[in-house]
């Protein structure tokens, strides 16, 4: 679907203008030669006017890209686009970057995804001014592309919860709750060494020396970052970028990273092994409930979201 | 402040191609030449701007990267000092009449672009000098009253699309390009603009033929100027040098014809008018008419009628001359109480009569010259000779009148007014047979208007109408002569036959001279009035309307018949007249010209037939197989870049639209046999060229992104 407008140049105004004033001097002189002008003039701004209209249409468009992009950082496409009568500019996405085109020409355009998501398309915007200048043609359309772009999140520097980095079970929520989890299986006395925030300060106070905590070994040490796009969109894009450094941070820790999230199938949980795998599945977040919460694993889970 | 003025004037993006600068230069030199050839400039402003022009041009585009305060400050004075002599010459012009302030602008304008072209850095400063080239060659334009002007238009249009042509180009060029480096702005820079020209003609000439016509109003222009001034012997008498020696007489056009003389020596301007003369002027043109109508240029009338010629019982004019405008005062039978305003401008392209021509009724004339006569009948005199390049203009109240109006005006209910019995004059030697023909086309008929049309009738049918007549005899009477005998004649014979018979019938008329409207030149505005335009007719008084102008020869249109509301009106005849013309008097020119052109496009056919034989000779069978991909592609809306190349086109080819993976087997065979020391085998190239058409049958339906984009 395109729609092609036109708009003036300051050109077609002044001929225009002139075309006006000649045409009043016709009228009032009587100097046929004006007339003569007059209808040249209004034939350069038709012409132009005509022209502009035919080959902003005649101007076709190829874009292939990346498979996989970051929203906020530059990537580039591949363009290949036909002018066939003459020179036309070329906008690609929603930025200010524009280049020419003239007959046959294929190139590299440099774009930048302001938001993740699944790019099928492009919105593209073709101008032509014809070969006078005089009237613009601005044709909007959609260039669809042979494979989408997955285009992620950027990570959002986040540090992960204490409980997770000490391989213990706890629950964090961004947006709603927040508690620790540990399960404590016996109580010992205090050796040198042991760190200072496994004393049970409790069993320290009756027994009136050190006492530390035991905890139970992790059965299955996992991030779960669960990430509910619904609400606030740009709220929901915030989340989404904290879900990535969340994710980022998880994996550079050598954690197992379970991330939750609704895709257009459904709800989707499932193990995410790099940050590639990662921003894929975070471009396709969509709004929507979340998979039912996973109990009995020993896990760090990180709720971002408007509904937690 | 100093800091301020800085930045305000800081150096902006400049004009880099000197293409576009030179074709800028080129559409203001060609107007600023308009401009001169229509001797509309002194010669000081011609030569700054034939020498000026280019110079500044070149200085601004030595100092496009410059802020050029200073000249900025020079030039800023330059157009103080422009702007100050303007004033003072229209101070000085304002007496002199509009035409003198249009000189006077169309210097300013010229001074205008001098100075501005000293400085003119960047696009869009150019862009403003193609403009003020539009105003300074709508001066020329509006002055112009000929066809000279025409190659201009055409050279300025060309140099105008050829500008914008390249500084469209160079504004996108502000811009990167996709890929490749861009060609030169004027590679092929010919085909956009002949393209333009060609579509923008057409666009005109209909735009043309739809834009109302130019008019003349009051408010502005009254032309005026004599070509020399020579004065009349004797003040008030008719001299029309045209006619020859003593030709005011018309004596000479009676012995001697029309051999030799002059285009304005009509021999009815002249103090009589003999209805024995044969023959008529040549086509010249004599003058050329600015109005927004045709109309009957009149020139003077006759009252007494002897049988054979035409004179005028008074002779004795009334002096009116004095400071423009000159008021005409109305003469007997002048009573007109409905008139509209029309003005007209005459043009002198040759040298004629000192009579002044203009459509009935004169109120105001605009000449420069103290002298002007009035006749009682009406006709201007000049005290001037009337040379060729004599300009002036006449206002005049024209009637406003309808059919009815004529009827219910009708001079046979209504008395005369005194002394209106030259206007009933009818020679006793009249043949009865002529006062007999006039009774009895009008005795059942109640109102003079239609008295009128009935004998205008039926001269129409009995009567035919040609210059060739034989002589009249010695002691015949004309109008019986006419209408009895030859049964033939032309305007002087049917404008008399009318006047005479109208006057048989008591209804006061006279015989006017002067001139038919002429044809109306479409793209000046102006009638264009030839010697052989020179016309007699019938004028008949109505009580309270005047003098009504009659027209009983049917081949010349009535006025009124034509009206010029577009501009375009008569376009189609304009051309039609002058190609008859053209290929009538020369057939053996428009065959060489119709031979030219077919032998030219059979050259141009043959020699692409030719050059489209020998590249196919010298194309290998690896070319053709590329060829055949390429067009595949192409049909499947995915052409071939010029920057690819032939494997990788395949390969996109492969990823898109022919998604078969024995096209990059194929390809790689066709380059082997292209590139390769070996080349395949026929049966190897036969095996090649079978499996790319299975690959692309196997493909038919699938289109590419191009193809859906379209």
């Amino acid at each position: 679907m395109s729609k092609t407008r036109l708009r003036p140049t300051r050109g077609s105004v002044v001929m225009l203008t002139l075309a006006a004033a000649f045409f009043v001097a016709s009228r009032t002189a009587g100097a046929g030669w004006l007339s003569v002008m007059v209808a040249l003039l209004l034939g350069m701004v038709i012409w132009s006017t005509i022209e502009a209209w035919w080959s902003v249409g005649e101007v076709s468009i190829d874009i292939s890209g990346p498979s996989d992009a970051v929203a906020g950082r530059r990537f580039e496409l591949d363009v290949a686009a036909s002018a066939p009568r003459g020179g036309a500019l070329i906008r690609v996405g929603t930025g200010r970057h524009q280049v020419w085109i003239d007959e046959i020409m294929s190139g590299r355009f440099p774009i930048t995804s302001i938001r993740r998501g699944v790019i099928e398309a492009f919105p593209v915007e073709i101008r032509s001014s014809g070969s006078l200048g005089l009237v613009t043609a601005i044709r909007s359309t959609f260039a669809p592309l042979p494979r989408p772009i997955d285009v992620a999140p950027m990570a959002t520097p986040v540090a992960l919860p204490m409980s997770a980095t000490m391989f213990g079970k706890g629950e964090t929520s961004v947006g709603g709750r927040h508690t620790d989890g540990e399960t404590v299986r016996s109580v010992r006395e205090y050796h040198p060494g042991d760190p200072l925030r496994m004393i049970n300060w409790a069993v320290t106070a009756r027994r009136d020396q050190l006492a530390v905590k035991e905890l139970e070994a992790p059965q299955s040490p996992t991030l779960i970052v669960s990430l509910d796009l619904r609400g606030d969109p740009e709220v929901a894009e915030k989340h989404a970028s904290l879900a990535a450094g969340y994710v980022q941070n998880g994996l550079r820790s050598g954690l197992p990273v379970i991330l939750q999230t609704h895709e257009k199938s459904g709800p989707h949980a499932g193990g995410v092994g790099s940050m590639l795998e990662a921003g894929r599945r975070l471009a396709r977040a969509i709004p929507g409930p979340l998979p039912a919460h996973q109990d009995g694993v020993w896990s760090t889970v990180i709720h971002l979201g408007q509904r937690v | 402040m100093w800091e301020t003025i800085k930045n305000a004037n800081r150096a902006i993006q400049p004009e880099e191609s000197v293409e576009v600068r030179v074709a800028v230069l080129i559409t203001v030199m060609i107007a600023v030449i308009a401009l001169l050839t229509e001797h509309l400039v002194s010669p000081a402003s011609t030569a700054a701007g034939l020498l000026g022009i280019p110079i500044g041009y070149y200085v601004s585009h030595r100092m496009r990267f410059s802020d050029a305060l200073g000249l900025k400050a020079l030039l800023a004075l330059a157009l103080i000092a422009a702007v100050g002599a303007f004033m003072v010459n229209v101070a000085g012009a304002v007496q002199d009449g509009f035409g003198a302030v249009q000189l006077a602008l169309a210097e300013l304008f010229l001074w205008v672009q001098v100075v501005h072209s000293m400085h003119v850095p960047a696009r869009r400063d150019l862009m403003f000098s193609l403009a003020s080239s539009g105003v300074m060659f709508a001066i020329s334009a509006a002055l112009s009253i000929r066809l000279t002007i025409a190659p201009f238009i055409i050279a300025w249009t060309v140099a105008l699309l050829a500008a914008l042509v390249l500084a469209n180009r160079s504004a996108l060029r502000d811009v990167p390009a996709l890929g490749a480096s861009p060609p030169a702005i004027t590679d092929r820079a010919h085909v956009p603009v002949a393209a333009s020209l060609g579509a923008v003609l057409i666009i005109g000439i209909i735009v043309f033929s739809v834009l109302p016509a130019a008019q003349s109003s009051r408010a502005l222009s009254f032309p005026s100027s004599l070509a020399s001034n020579v004065p009349i012997p004797n003040l008030g008498d008719l001299s029309n040098p045209s006619l020859g020696e003593g030709g005011s007489t018309g004596g000479e056009a009676a012995a001697g014809g029309f051999d030799g003389r002059a285009s304005f020596g009509y021999f009815g301007f002249a103090e009589q008018l003999d209805t024995s003369i044969r023959g008529r002027p040549d086509e010249s043109i004599v003058m050329r008419v600015r109005a927004s109508a045709p109309a009957f240029w009149r020139g003077q009338s006759f009252d007494t009628w002897d049988g054979r010629v035409w004179t005028q019982s008074n002779e004795q004019p009334l002096s009116i001359g004095g400071s423009e405008p000159i008021g005409v005062p109305r003469t007997l039978g002048d009573d007109a109480l409905q008139t509209q305003e029309f003005l007209q401008t005459f043009y002198l392209e040759r040298g004629g009569p000192n009579i002044l021509f203009g459509a009935y009724r004169p109120t105001e004339v605009y000449f420069p010259d103290r002298f002007l006569f009035q006749l009682p009948d009406g006709a201007l005199r000049t005290g001037v000779e009337m040379d060729a390049g004599t300009v002036y203009t006449v206002v005049s109240a024209r009637p406003i009148v309808n059919e009815n109006d004529l009827r219910s005006a009708d001079p046979l209910l209504f008395g005369l007014p005194d002394d209106m019995s030259e206007y009933l004059q009818v020679p006793e030697s009249t043949p009865a047979r002529v006062l007999e023909l006039a009774s009895g086309l009008t005795a059942d008929i109640d109102t003079t208007y239609d008295k009128i049309r009935a004998i205008e009738a039926w001269m129409s049918e009995n009567t035919t109408y040609t210059l060739d007549i034989p002589p009249l005899p010695p002691g015949e009477d004309a109008v019986d002569h006419y209408l009895f005998e030859t049964k033939q004649g032309f305007c002087e014979q049917i404008g008399t036959s009318l006047v005479v018979m109208l006057r048989s019938q008591g209804i006061p008329a006279r015989l006017v001279v002067g001139f038919t409207p002429g044809e109306r030149n479409p793209f000046t505005g102006l009638y264009e009035v030839r010697g052989n335009n020179a016309h007699s007719w019938a004028e008949v008084y109505f009580p309270g309307l005047g003098w009504q102008g009659f027209d009983p020869t049917a081949q010349v249109p009535l006025s009124g018949d034509f009206d010029p509301s577009l501009s375009g009106s008569g376009l189609g005849s304009y051309f039609g007249d002058r190609l008859g013309k053209v290929m009538s008097a020369a057939p053996v020119v428009g065959g060489t010209v119709v031979a030219i052109a077919l032998a030219g496009a059979a050259l141009i056919l043959g020699s692409q037939l030719v050059s489209r034989r020998r590249r196919n000779r010298d194309r290998s069978w690896s070319d053709e197989m590329f060829d055949k991909l390429e067009a595949a592609g192409r049909s499947r809306g995915a052409p071939r870049y010029s920057t690819e190349t032939i494997r990788e086109y395949a390969t996109r080819l492969q990823g898109e639209t022919i998604p078969d993976g024995a096209l990059e087997s194929v390809v790689e065979a066709i380059s082997t046999d292209r590139l390769g020391p070996v080349r395949l085998s026929e049966r190897e190239r036969l095996e090649v060229a079978q499996e790319l058409d299975r690959i692309l049958e196997r493909h038919e339906g699938h289109r590419g992104i191009l193809a859906t984009l379209r």
